[in-house]
């Protein structure tokens, strides 16, 4: 459940960890983890110790997009498990990130 | 007829009943030197008539004569008969054999036909076909098994991102309310700032009030002026003690409403992940089951043509009967010619006077006629009594 952020280079490239279940409980803590930049930094979402995503989390990404720019928001997700995987696929959001 | 058509005729019938009356020619004048008992006898026998006495010679040759005659008349209409029956056996199989050919041909087209109709009915492709031809009549009910899959996976999709987007925003709505909950606690702070201003003047309304006592006469104004500031500082507090009372309600809403967005926005994704994978995995049936229907149709196609062959070759090999039955017919036809001469023969049969070598020869021609018209007697009875290819059974060896 626990997410923590961490930046470097200057706030240019945002680290975002999740850990746990990702669902509506996490909801401040993912928001206060990008809150404090912007459009121009580059995120990478930590998944690798996510075991489960609800339609929540997946609107809690979405969010996330919105915020670091939309379109051109460069995000990437990393480390996904089969379950992961398989739950990104199922909302197409293999369109809308980079998954790795 | 004219005159030399005529002449043609009999010309034909001498020379044909030339050598009949050869024979029996041959026949009359070997009984006229027969005096032989045994002779007689063997005749007689052979012949079925009275071996009466000799003086019965002339009776006798006549009769030998005729009896030649019948022989070769009866056994002429026998090789008639047969040869007639045979005729029509044939023909009347061959007959039946075409027909039963022909049904069969008729049946592998119509199981042909039939198995194109289910295969129609059923296929992904021919439903496309039909829809791009007929344009506007095409119903929008109906689909092939294909389009349903794919349309099912359309509307998973869409079921999908509706809910996806519903959490979207209802999230949104979670960080309003965050939002929300963070300017409250501000106000919060600023209430406790005026109840801290509120007991300040408290404080220095006391102390005025003191002051004014101090005073006297003079200070009873500043008296007054101090304890209605210290109403106001009161009534202050109790103020702010009302607002946040009346925040700590709209609080106590706010987080009933997140939990009712808890409920909205947190729907488990696996019910798709499994519709989708079981719609995968029909598609694939599917077109399994496309190519096996291919498959088999092209090998009943090919079966069909097959025995469109088969058959074909049955037929022309059947033509046969056409060849034998005029060769049958000829013969007939030169048999009854030759019964119609021997039927003048017996008219016409008169004796005349042979030497003694024409004489052996007859009698061993004689001897010969006798022993085939015997022979031929008995196998007669043997031959398969047949009408028609329906009734009898055939005799096995």
């Amino acid at each position: 459940m626990p997410v923590s952020s961490n930046d470097t280079n200057d706030g240019k490239q945002v680290n975002v960890v999740v850990t746990g279940r990702f669902d509506f409980n996490d909801h401040t803590q993912f928001r206060d983890s990008y809150k404090s930049y912007d459009s121009n930094a580059a995120y990478t979402l930590d998944m690798t110790s996510a075991d489960y995503m609800d339609s929540s989390a997946l609107g809690m990404l979405l969010l996330l997009r919105e915020h670091a720019g939309g379109d051109s928001a460069k995000i990437e997700v990393v480390g996904c498990k089969e379950e992961i995987k398989k739950i990104l696929s199922i909302a197409n959001f293999q369109k809308l990130f980079d998954i790795k | 007829m004219t005159v030399v058509a005529q002449l043609y005729i009999v010309h034909d019938f001498i020379a044909v009943g030339g050598l009949v009356l050869v024979t029996i020619a041959w026949c009359v004048a070997l009984l006229r030197v027969q005096n032989t008992k045994q002779h007689k006898k063997t005749v007689a026998s052979a012949i079925n008539i009275n071996d009466n006495a000799s003086d019965d010679d002339e009776i006798q040759s006549d009769s030998l004569v005729h009896k030649c005659v019948d022989v070769f008349s009866s056994e002429v209409t026998a090789l008639d008969s047969d040869l007639q029956r045979s005729r029509t056996l044939i023909h009347e199989s061959v007959e039946e054999l075409q027909d039963s050919f022909n049904n069969l041909t008729s049946q592998t087209q119509t199981q042909l036909s039939l198995i194109m109709q289910l295969i129609e009915k059923t296929s992904d492709s021919n439903t496309d076909e039909e829809g791009q031809e007929e344009g506007e009549d095409r119903d929008s009910t109906k689909m092939s098994f294909g389009e349903f899959a794919s349309e099912t996976n359309t509307l998973l999709d869409f079921f999908v991102e509706q809910i996806i987007h519903t959490s979207k925003d209802s999230m949104e709505i979670m960080h309003g309310i965050d939002d929300i909950a963070l300017q409250m606690k501000s106000v919060e702070d600023l209430l406790d700032d005026i109840n801290g201003i509120a007991d300040k003047t408290n404080l220095l309304a006391l102390n005025a009030a003191i002051e004014a006592a101090r005073a006297g006469e003079a200070g009873r104004g500043f008296a007054v002026v101090a304890d209605e500031v210290r109403n106001l500082s009161q009534r202050s507090n109790e103020f702010s003690e009302k607002i946040r009372s009346l925040m700590g309600g709209a609080m106590k809403n706010i987080l009933d409403a997140q939990n009712t967005i808890e409920h909205m926005a947190s729907k488990d994704m696996m019910f798709a992940i499994e519709s989708k994978q079981k719609v995968d995995t029909t598609f694939q049936e599917m077109d399994k089951l496309n190519d096996f229907i291919s498959e088999t149709l092209e090998e009943v196609s090919s079966s069909t043509s097959q025995i469109e062959t088969g058959v074909n070759n049955a037929v022309r090999a059947l033509q046969f009967e056409d060849i034998v039955r005029q060769l049958m017919e000829h013969v007939e036809e030169r048999i009854d010619g030759f019964a119609g001469i021997l039927d003048k023969l017996k008219i016409a049969v008169s004796a005349s006077d042979l030497d003694e070598e024409t004489m052996a020869t007859i009698e061993a021609l004689r001897t010969e006629l006798f022993d085939y018209a015997h022979l031929h007697e008995n196998e007669q009875k043997k031959v398969v009594r047949q009408d028609s290819m329906d009734a009898g059974v055939v005799e096995l060896f």
